[in-house]
């Protein structure tokens, strides 16, 4: 089925004449970000947004099945015996789980936000980047029209999801907290003791201790503590728990480690974007009412 | 002529097409490993069937497309890069592989798509280091590798329906086809004549 290359023209210019564009596109954009190639990036969503859209909720049926599937695995023989009685019920229970667990979703996102007096906006995730794009962002269907702003804090049910990177008219791109360039000012909630938490680009999160004759142990809650004016991270939002704390030799010994996110970075769906805050600093948390100030 | 055009328009939409299928739903598959990478198959599929011009090009459109796409941040004209380069080698292997005048066995195309595949995922790691400028924020090398067998395994996958795909177009719209069009002589339904002279 493969035919030789074909020697028609010049194909070595061709490649020399895309590849000095594609160097070029590069140079550009890192040296005048707000130049032509924002225009670039403009057209490119003003292209592929509305598809992008379409196929954002027909992931979300994929998804599900998904799930159903690898969960059906061990009870397949089972499974085929009562699919013939539960083909009609079927449907009916998918939206209605769909629809139970959007409202969780919903009901987590305001009993967090409600707490602090924030204004959030609640939107959907359309669009993540592979794996392979090293680089943990993901596009929401709220953009400018909608108040977001650069730099605003998306919050999902669980606490802190990322900040906001980009913004057009009805899209914005955000960046998770997991990704390598992250990096939030956190306290943790018990001891108010100050520290950094990056993320690791591959799905966890890592602590560093600012005062190192402070303790830092497993199970200790961090959440943000909040820059100036609530951009990029409002305060007292849940961030994790620490999972490990790094052990052995070495100046870092006992002041940093290993945190699991709130929010599972692979499952966001319904997320908020903080686009306004309380005239006063609320001096109150966003911790979940559950727990208050759990440590 | 028409055929050109039928097939550079096959290939615009598909390229679309593939894009927002991979950030939209594959990129959301909650899969082990990579993501199960549609858009390098896409373009190493066309260096393979159609060889390196067609494929570096599809490549470049195929990459600034994603560099722009939703979902995606980054330095602008990245994807571009790497996946023109990946075209290009997948057309220079298809002419290695198949010889001047043989046709490669499944199996090889399948197995070439795999490497490549994995090969533009060191690539992007490359680049995405490279331009990170604060070394701290640089991806590990060990966090591609670790990318690199599962993307191999999806990438073998895909192709088994991205190649007879393209395979179909380039029988039907391909320069070949355009060739053999205009001499509708008996002569002409040998794509190849036994002597170069024998023109009429």
């Amino acid at each position: 089925m493969l035919r030789p290359a074909r020697r028609t023209g010049h194909p070595v210019r061709l490649l020399a004449a895309l590849l000095l564009a594609s160097v070029t596109l590069v140079t550009v954009d890192l040296q005048v970000p707000q130049g032509p190639t924002a225009a670039v990036r403009r057209a490119g969503s003003a292209l592929l947004g509305p598809l992008v859209r379409a196929g954002g909720s027909a992931s979300d049926a994929v998804a599900a099945r998904w799930d159903a599937l690898a969960r059906a695995d061990a009870t397949r023989a089972e499974l085929e015996r009562l699919r013939a009685a539960n083909a009609q019920l079927r449907t009916a229970l998918l939206a209605g789980e769909d629809a139970r667990a959007r409202a969780g979703q919903l009901d987590r996102l305001l009993q967090l936000t409600g707490a602090g007096g924030y204004r959030v906006v609640p939107a959907q995730v359309v669009a993540v980047g592979p794996a392979q794009a090293f680089r943990r962002t993901a596009t929401i269907d709220v953009g400018r029209l909608d108040g977001v702003r650069r730099d605003s804090t998306v919050l999902a049910g669980g606490g802190l999801a990322g900040r906001v990177l980009r913004v057009q008219e009805r899209t914005s791109t955000m960046l998770l907290l997991v990704d390598a360039s992250s990096a939030v000012g956190a306290r943790l909630a018990a001891s108010r003791d100050l520290a950094v938490v990056r993320g690791d680009g591959s799905g966890s999160l890592r602590v560093d201790l600012l005062d190192a004759d402070r303790p830092l142990a497993a199970g200790q809650r961090l959440v943000t503590f909040g820059s100036r004016g609530g951009t990029p991270y409002v305060p007292g939002v849940p961030i994790g728990e620490v999972v490990a704390v790094d052990g052995g030799a070495g100046g870092a010994a006992g002041r940093s480690g290993t945190v699991r996110p709130s929010v599972d970075p692979d499952r966001l769906d319904l997320v908020g974007v903080v686009v306004g805050g309380p005239r006063r600093d609320p001096r109150d948390p966003l911790l979940p009412r559950r727990s208050p100030a759990a440590g | 002529m028409s055929a050109a055009v039928a097939r550079w328009a096959v290939l615009a939409l598909a390229a679309v097409a593939t894009v927002a299928v991979q950030v939209s739903v594959l990129s959301r598959l909650p899969l082990p490993g990579a993501t199960p990478d549609l858009v390098a198959v896409l373009v190493v599929g066309v260096g393979l069937v159609a060889g390196s011009s067609p494929g570096a090009a599809v490549g470049f459109g195929v990459g600034l497309l994603l560099d722009v796409a939703p979902g995606i941040d980054g330095v602008l004209g990245r994807w571009a890069l790497c996946l023109t380069l990946a075209g290009w080698v997948a057309g220079l292997l298809s002419a290695r592989v198949a010889g001047p005048s043989r046709r490669a066995p499944w199996a090889t195309a399948v197995g070439v798509m795999a490497g490549l595949a994995a090969a533009t995922v060191m690539g992007s790691w490359g680049l995405t280091a490279l331009l990170a400028g604060d070394a701290r924020t640089a991806p590990g090398a060990m966090q591609a590798v670790r990318l690199l067998p599962t993307q191999a395994l999806y990438a073998a996958v895909l192709s088994l329906a991205v190649l007879p795909a393209l395979a179909a177009l380039e029988r039907r719209t391909g320069p070949a086809r355009r060739m053999r069009r205009p001499r509708p002589s008996p002569a002409a339904r040998n794509p190849r004549p036994a002597t170069p002279g024998q023109r009429r």
